[in-house]
């Protein structure tokens, strides 16, 4: 089966005031029809910057290198424009900031229904079918309300509708789940596998909640600043993740003893790092690691590594 | 050390204050000395209402707090104020952009005039800055330039230069990546063994909670649902709500909950299968099940 989406040696350089700041370095990745992939990393390694490179949101200032292929065609600013909140949809992160505030729910869905080309009447109906879907209570009352009087978990949920609508081929959502308790966490978590396996839509879950990750999706791809260190079956990350930052990650969980991990804190230091990213704080470090970058070595099936130790 | 007696908290809004929110409604807790109790809920249930009225920050409808004896309803004694001290969710928020780090450290020593002299102040901020790990090249920094944990570890150092007896600190890891909250829930071990105060750790997160509390209460809709030892509550939770919480927070599929306006009566009544006729009309109390182990559910215990 062709990939639903292909990336290839994808590097992003952003421009901070004539300094430039490395975010994302040679990254490859590949995403088969219906595949869920989730995208763990903390601040700073660069998850957020490859979606929005994915959506073609980046800032202006930013310079792409390498190749992002959808359905086998190169991403072009008008192929972008056609197929953005069509076939490829962004569930924001920020729920508060992105919906509009002096619009009502009902007014803002339907923007999004009237590029379809529906008639009015099935406008209506379909919304109201997508607020259901997405199982908020009294959906017939909502059109009407405004996003002041909606709660998060409630504000998630509309975005989701909004993004599932024209039924879309790739979901990318980014922290759905940040700052939710858990009973809501996990409804979110549920409504989101249950409405992309359905309809057979692939999803990249961008978060850093490695226990969402391994419930959400096939695959879990682990990045550090700027860089993806491992790609693992999300069955597997838990007992088996291999890069000494994965299991620093995994050590960090207060259930396994809260071990401080050696990252580093703070944004990603601009100077280029010679060899591998991870070789200034990591424990088990070979001389080699510090001038050459390891590749991405295969250590079986579906589990890349990039660490000189493992190979 | 610190006892909440039957707090009620009532928010009044609209036209002549008619809408009514009951964000707490019968809050009876107890804190001891030196103990850290986590407090766990879902968003909306009370928990954040209860830290700021710890905190002195709000003052409650109705009901009593108490601490070392003295009693209050309204308004808290300045020397109480003092000795319970908070830390936030968002540490940015919790100092003034346009200060330097060495000022803003400082400012409640000056404030309170707790120091005779500059070397005295200059001194307490360097021990603080070293307890708490930092270099001391951040007094020199604006917030803005340091990172969150960083930031939330001098939003600590500060308030601990007061010398708290009890820290409430409302979710301060949540916003914070998974190795950056290790070391902030590490140094809050760490203080809270060297300077023995007492913690209230509010946060819906259970492992952080599990990992780090001694006690734990849950609450609900505005009522305290069930308290007890953390290790107790998680092997065997007696509410049928905590059972759901504990159950979502490792990823079990669990129903989801209406949204129930209840004003008299159990506020999980709309979501409980076992519900009888008392608990539409009367709220259960909290009452024991075992030692430390109270919970408010006329079932508790024989729920499924």
């Amino acid at each position: 089966m062709s990939a639903l989406l292909q990336i290839e040696r994808l590097s992003v350089t952003y421009n901070l005031n004539g300094r430039a700041l490395p975010a994302l370095q040679e990254v490859d990745l590949c995403l088969a029809p219906g595949e869920k992939l989730g995208l763990v990393g903390e601040s700073g390694a660069g998850k957020t910057t490859l979606a929005s490179a994915v959506m073609g949101l980046l800032p202006r200032g930013a310079t792409v290198k390498g190749a992002i292929l959808f359905k086998g065609q190169t991403l072009s600013s008008p192929l972008l424009a056609r197929l953005r909140g069509r076939e490829m949809v962004l569930i924001p992160q920020n729920v508060y900031n992105s919906l509009n505030p002096v619009f009502s729910i009902g007014q803002q869905m339907e923007d999004l229904l009237v590029k379809a080309q529906l008639p009015r009447q099935k406008r209506q109906q379909l919304i109201l079918e997508l607020l259901g879907k997405v199982r908020l209570p009294r959906p017939q009352e909502l059109p009407g309300s405004y996003p002041h009087q909606l709660s998060g978990g409630m504000k998630q949920r509309i975005l989701l509708a909004m993004g599932l609508s024209r039924s879309p081929s790739l979901v990318l959502a980014d922290e759905p789940t940040k700052g939710l308790d858990p009973v809501r966490r996990m409804g979110i978590l549920r409504l989101v596998k249950e409405l992309v396996s359905r309809n057979g839509q692939s999803l990249i879950l961008i978060t850093h909640d490695l226990k969402a990750a391994v419930y959400l999706c096939d695959t879990v791809a682990l990045m550090y600043r700027g860089e993806l260190v491992e790609i693992i079956p999300a069955s597997c990350l838990l007992t088996a993740g291999l890069h000494p930052y994965t299991r620093a990650l995994l050590a960090a969980a207060p259930e396994r003893g809260l071990a401080i991990p050696a990252c580093g804190e703070g944004p990603p230091s601009p100077a280029a790092v010679q060899g591998c990213p991870y070789s200034l704080v990591c424990p088990i470090c070979l001389p080699a690691c510090r001038k050459k970058k390891p590749p991405l070595f295969s250590v079986g099936p579906g589990h890349m590594v990039r660490c000189g130790k493992v190979a | 050390m610190l006892e909440f007696r039957q707090v009620e908290m009532v928010f009044r809004s609209g036209r002549s204050r008619k809408k009514a929110v009951y964000a707490l409604r019968s809050v009876s807790l107890r804190l001891e000395e030196q103990e850290i109790f986590g407090l766990m809920g879902e968003s909306g249930s009370g928990k954040s209402t209860l830290g700021r009225i710890a905190l002195g920050l709000l003052a409650p409808s109705a009901g009593e707090i108490c601490w070392d004896g003295t009693c209050w309803t309204r308004s808290m004694p300045k020397k109480v104020r003092l000795a319970i001290q908070g830390i936030f969710q968002n540490p940015y928020g919790a100092f003034n952009p346009r200060h330097k780090l060495a000022y803003a450290l400082a400012e409640p020593l000056l404030k309170h005039r707790l120091v005779r002299s500059k070397e005295e102040r200059e001194a307490a901020v360097r021990v603080m800055l070293r307890r708490v790990n930092i270099d001391e090249g951040c007094l020199d920094k604006y917030p803005s330039q340091l990172s969150g944990g960083q930031v939330q570890r001098l939003a600590l150092a500060r308030i601990l230069l007061m010398q708290p007896r009890l820290i409430v600190a409302d979710e301060p890891t949540t916003m914070l990546d998974l190795s950056i909250q290790a070391q902030v829930i590490r140094l809050l071990q760490t203080v809270q063994q060297e300077t023995k105060t007492a913690l209230l750790f509010i946060s819906h997160d259970v492992p952080v909670v599990t990992a780090l509390a001694r006690r734990a209460g849950i609450m609900y809709g505005g009522r305290l649902v069930e308290v007890g030892l953390v290790d107790e509550l998680i092997a065997q939770p007696r509410h049928p709500y905590t059972q759901v919480f504990l159950a979502a927070a490792r990823e079990q599929t669990v129903p989801e909950l209406q949204q129930g306006e209840q004003k008299e009566g159990c506020p999980y009544v709309v979501n409980c299968r076992q519900a009888g006729a008392e608990c539409l009309s009367y709220a259960p109390p909290l009452r024991p099940v075992s030692g430390e182990h109270y919970v408010a559910c006329y079932w508790a215990g024989q729920c499924k």
